[in-house]
């Protein structure tokens, strides 16, 4: 996979570098933000890593011109910060990112985030949908079941739809307004306090916790992202 | 009928009314049925009936047996024969009938011969009637008619039956009597009948029940209208016609009364007209009935449903005028309702001859305005207490800041009035210095004040806001919309100022920031003053703005620029896998710890300058699973037992989650770094008395009492500093975050069996 980095420090830009590189793709970095745009117009990518404060255009400004862009509006975003504020993130997701990542950059994480925006990508609107298995979980939209370690979870319609969302979209960050759609659909005026209140039974009932193997991580103001915790970390 | 009146006074006031209303009609409805009032009543009658007197009809003569009559003839009873020499001079002289008004029910048993004289006289003459009077017998009224050869001799018999009121007076005759069936006339009509002048029916012929013939029966009651007082009646002496002293021609073609009126003698009756100088005798009596019969006269009393509403419309209608009128002009209307009560009775007592009892009405008419004014009165007073009692509940908390008042005045006698009044007096000067106070403290607020009224119109504006809007007087903003004063600022809503105050005023209280023309940032606050307007409020904070600026663009260099360096050592001893394992991993440690150290220092610094208006609702129970996820991790390599709380709530609490997960990061990875391999660290959220109760619970070594009060202070470390991993800023941006979101944060440890931190949180406000 082709994958454009902007990374104007050369310590981070090669450990980054590396990881990827390890994985099998191709990584072409920028240290400057004008440097990359330009290369954009020019080349073609699979996916954009961006740090956020870099010389001549900063990340924040590349991820406002690259979604101006027609031919790059599909091109998925990931973007790398040091900061450790979730303000700026909120603002960065809200403008068209599809995931981030903070300094300093673990290679899992990186790669698990990579791997949920591509496969954002693959997921056409499925039709029928088949019964998921994950670890200790099985969900059957047939008659709305989740059982967890072989045990019922007792959950409502919307609840276990909430539940099957999250989980065919493993390591994916959604936002609040991506579920309400995807769960309530567009017509009906909830308000996004409900996706919390859902997020909330869902995951204690069907118990997403980390001793479990999943993860669901609540991005504050912007949404949530059911994700696995890595072995090592379990 | 009346619309229900919104001010309480007027509300107080028309409750009082309607039990007035209903308190004189039951009186009025009592005194009638009770007929209390019946002697006052006969008082106006005879007083309205003296009003009519008029000359008597010249036809009807009365010959009295009077003092010279007796002085002459002797004392009565005179012997039958004198009366039948009476009645021979009459019927010499021509007269149309004789009433002979002389009891004759007994023989003369002295004088046999008596009684056939005057059987002989009554022939000759054959036009005279004879009385039928009663008398009780055995418990039972029963007739005693004249002689059989007296009766059967005279041309007529009527009855002289009496009827006086309850006061002994006599009003009113009954115009047939009998013995179970009123065969006989009353004397005078008897007296018409023989003179052929057919009376006119005075009343509707009376369906007679059928009655046994055992009592005496009356029926058809007339009400004599009186011509005048006694004496009135043409008269002569009889001892005069027996000496032939009255001339032929006085009695030609008469209607002539015979009868006794020296007093003491005869039948003599008070009666309306004789006022209290003396009785009138029963002759004239007849002589005035047959006058008013002759006349066609006629009185009525009022049906009792007439009475009724006689007696009450005319209190109704004035107790409806009190409600509209001044106090004066209800006075007057009151006096005139009383007159016009009076002259109503006293005119229709003669036209058309209906007579309305008027005592009734007069005393309702006569209560109304005093029972009015004295209700109107208490209900005013009453009215006014509350009203004082309500200004200095208001007054007295600001009673220090009051000018002093001078002493009220100290008299004798206050009367409870004039005591009221000086007390409202003195509460509405106290609310005057209130007012004046308040709009002192309005002017010299140190932010810019704008009153508003409904319309958003300015009612009032301070010094500062003058500054601000560039105005030295008052009086430029006044009356100005408030939209129109703004004008020239920059409008933070395209709709423009009017839709954009319009819009805040809905929400009841608002900040928002504007900027004035020239480019100040000021904070805009609008508050509603209940039932009035808005208080709009102006503060300057560009100033603030500006440092707020500064400070968040150093944070940022904190955030970005300190943690920058450190992420890079981090990527670079990544890449060298040749390094020296042992440095490397102290490398990494220390760059591990200043990273956190930053982390720290620029949560407590975010916490510091927490906005509300950054605030948002969200889940506690989810932020608690948030930082337990985050420190799963870290309790694996411990092997620490991180117990969630089960089955907790959905617990909204407004604030910043982010700074709440750091916190509760911070609370959690405290008691895990402290508890021993193998142990537990317990989680605990419930919900008690509307809070939000977090606790975190560890099993390692305790805090020493000394050393928890200074556990929640920035930079320090407790125990054995050496030993310790943490930056002395964890804990003390637990304390903050706590209390920035209005709760507090407090530890229970005894040394040895570990500690109990909690947080107690409030919960947002569900609306």
């Amino acid at each position: 996979m082709r994958i454009a980095l902007l990374e104007d420090n050369p310590a981070d830009a090669e450990q980054i570098r590396q990881c990827l590189t390890r994985a099998g793709h191709q990584v072409h970095t920028y240290g400057n933000g004008k440097e990359i745009a330009a290369e954009l117009r020019r080349e073609s990518f699979d996916l954009l890593l961006l740090d956020w404060n870099t010389p001549g255009m900063n990340g924040h400004q590349v991820l406002q011109w690259v979604r101006e862009q027609p031919a790059l509006q599909q091109l998925p975003v990931i973007f790398v910060t040091a900061e450790d504020s979730e303000l700026n993130v909120v603002q960065a997701l809200n403008e068209g990112a599809d995931d981030y990542l903070t300094k300093p950059v673990r290679c899992a994480e990186l790669m698990a985030r990579i791997a949920a925006v591509l496969r954002r990508l693959n997921i056409a609107t499925q039709t029928a949908r088949p019964v998921l298995e994950y670890g200790d979980w099985t969900l059957d939209p047939r008659d709305k079941r989740v059982h967890f370690r072989h045990q019922e979870v007792v959950l409502t319609g919307k609840e276990f739809d909430l539940a099957y969302f999250l989980f065919s979209n493993l390591g994916r960050l959604l936002s609040r307004g991506h579920l309400l759609e995807a769960v309530w659909g567009m017509a009906v005026t909830v308000p996004t306090r409900t996706v919390d209140t859902h997020i909330s039974k869902v995951r204690t009932q069907c118990r997403l916790f980390p001793e479990n193997g999943l993860r669901l991580v609540s991005v504050y103001g912007y949404g949530y992202r059911l994700e696995v915790v890595p072995e090592g970390n379990q | 009928m009346i619309r229900r009146p919104r001010d309480p006074v007027s509300r107080a006031v028309l409750g009082e009314w309607r039990w007035l209303l209903a308190f004189v009609l039951a009186l009025g409805a009592l005194l009638l049925h009770q007929g209390w009032l019946a002697r006052v009543n006969n008082t106006f009658y005879d007083a309205a009936l003296a009003l009519y007197a008029r000359p008597l009809t010249d036809n009807i003569v009365v010959i009295a047996v009077d003092e010279p009559s007796l002085a002459q003839v002797g004392r009565w009873p005179w012997r039958r024969e004198v009366h039948a020499r009476l009645l021979d001079r009459l019927t010499e002289a021509g007269a149309a009938t004789v009433g002979l008004d002389l009891i004759l029910s007994e023989p003369d048993t002295l004088h046999p011969e008596d009684d056939a004289a005057l059987v002989q006289a009554l022939r000759r003459n054959a036009h005279v009637v004879l009385p039928v009077f009663t008398e009780w017998r055995h418990g039972h009224l029963k007739e005693t008619r004249p002689l059989p050869a007296l009766a059967d001799a005279a041309a007529f018999l009527g009855h002289i039956q009496s009827d006086p009121d309850a006061d002994g007076v006599m009003r009113r005759v009954f115009m047939r009597c009998g013995m179970g069936y009123p065969n006989y006339p009353q004397f005078g009509v008897a007296l018409l009948q023989s003179a052929g002048i057919r009376p006119p029916q005075p009343n509707a012929p009376t369906r007679l029940p059928a009655t046994d013939d055992t009592d005496w029966f009356c029926a058809e009651p007339y009400w004599i209208p009186y011509a005048g007082k006694p004496g009135t009646v043409r008269q002569f002496s009889a001892a005069a016609l027996l000496n032939g002293e009255v001339p032929a021609a006085e009695l030609q073609g008469k209607i002539v009364l015979v009868g006794a009126t020296a007093s003491g003698l005869g039948d003599a009756m008070p009666t309306p007209v004789s006022g209290d100088s003396y009785a009138m005798p029963g002759v004239e009596i007849h002589a005035q009935l047959m006058d008013a019969l002759q006349r066609g006269l006629l009185i009525v009393p009022a049906a009792p449903w007439l009475k009724v509403i006689y007696t009450l419309l005319p209190v109704a209608l004035l107790l409806a005028a009190f409600l509209f009128l001044l106090p004066r002009m209800a006075l007057l209307a009151n006096t005139a309702a009383i007159l016009g009560v009076l002259s109503f009775s006293a005119f229709s007592l003669r036209w058309p001859g209906f007579w309305f009892p008027p005592a009734e009405a007069l005393l309702l008419l006569a209560l109304a305005y005093p029972l009015w004014s004295w209700r109107k009165l208490e209900a005013g007073m009453r009215f006014l207490s509350e009203e004082v009692a309500a200004l200095d509940q208001e007054t007295s908390r600001f009673a220090s800041l009051l000018p002093v008042a001078p002493p009220p005045p100290v008299s004798g006698i206050v009367d409870p009035v004039s005591g009221r009044i000086a007390q409202v007096r003195r509460a509405s000067r106290e609310a005057r210095a209130l007012r004046a106070l308040v709009q002192q403290a309005i002017t010299s607020q140190p932010v810019g004040v704008l009153l508003l009224d409904s319309t958003l119109t300015v009612r009032l504006s301070n010094p500062v806001m003058l500054s601000f809007l560039g105005k030295h007087d008052p009086a430029e903003l006044y009356g100005l919309p408030a939209a129109t004063v703004l004008a020239g600022w920059r409008c933070p809503d395209e709709a423009g100022w009017q839709n954009f105050l319009r819009a805040l005023t809905r929400q009841g209280s608002a900040q928002r920031e504007v900027t004035s023309g020239d480019g100040r940032i000021f904070q805009l606050g609008l508050t509603t003053v209940e039932n009035l307007g808005w208080i709009v409020t102006l503060d300057d904070v560009t100033e603030l703005k500006a440092r707020e600026q500064e400070r968040r663009r150093l944070l940022n260099f904190l955030s970005h620029d300190m943690r920058a360096p450190q992420a890079s050592i981090l990527a670079l001893l990544d890449q060298h896998p040749e390094l020296d394992e042992k440095t490397a991993g102290e490398i990494r440690a220390y760059a591990g710890r200043t990273l956190h150290l930053v982390s720290q220092f620029i949560y407590l610094a975010r916490a510091e300058n927490l906005q509300q208006e950054d605030f948002v609702d969200f889940d506690l129970t989810q932020c608690l699973h948030d930082a337990i996820d985050e420190l799963w991790p870290q309790a694996q390599v411990r092997q620490v037992q991180l117990v969630r709380p089960d089955e907790a709530p959905y617990l909204t609490v407004h604030g910043d989650p982010t700074l709440m997960r750091r916190a509760l990061i911070n609370l959690i990875d405290n008691a895990i770094k402290h508890t021993p391999a193998g142990k537990r660290v317990v989680c605990q959220l419930e919900l008690e008395e509307g809070r939000a109760h977090l606790s975190v619970r560890d099993e390692g070594e305790g805090i020493r009492p000394q050393d928890q009060a200074r556990l929640f202070q920035t930079f320090s470390r407790v125990g054995d500093t050496t030993k310790r991993e943490g930056s002395g800023l964890g804990l003390a941006l637990v304390k903050l975050v706590a209390e920035r979101h209005g709760g507090r944060a407090t530890v229970q440890s005894i040394l040895g069996h570990g500690a109990v931190f909690s947080l107690v949180l409030p919960l947002a406000h569900d609306d």
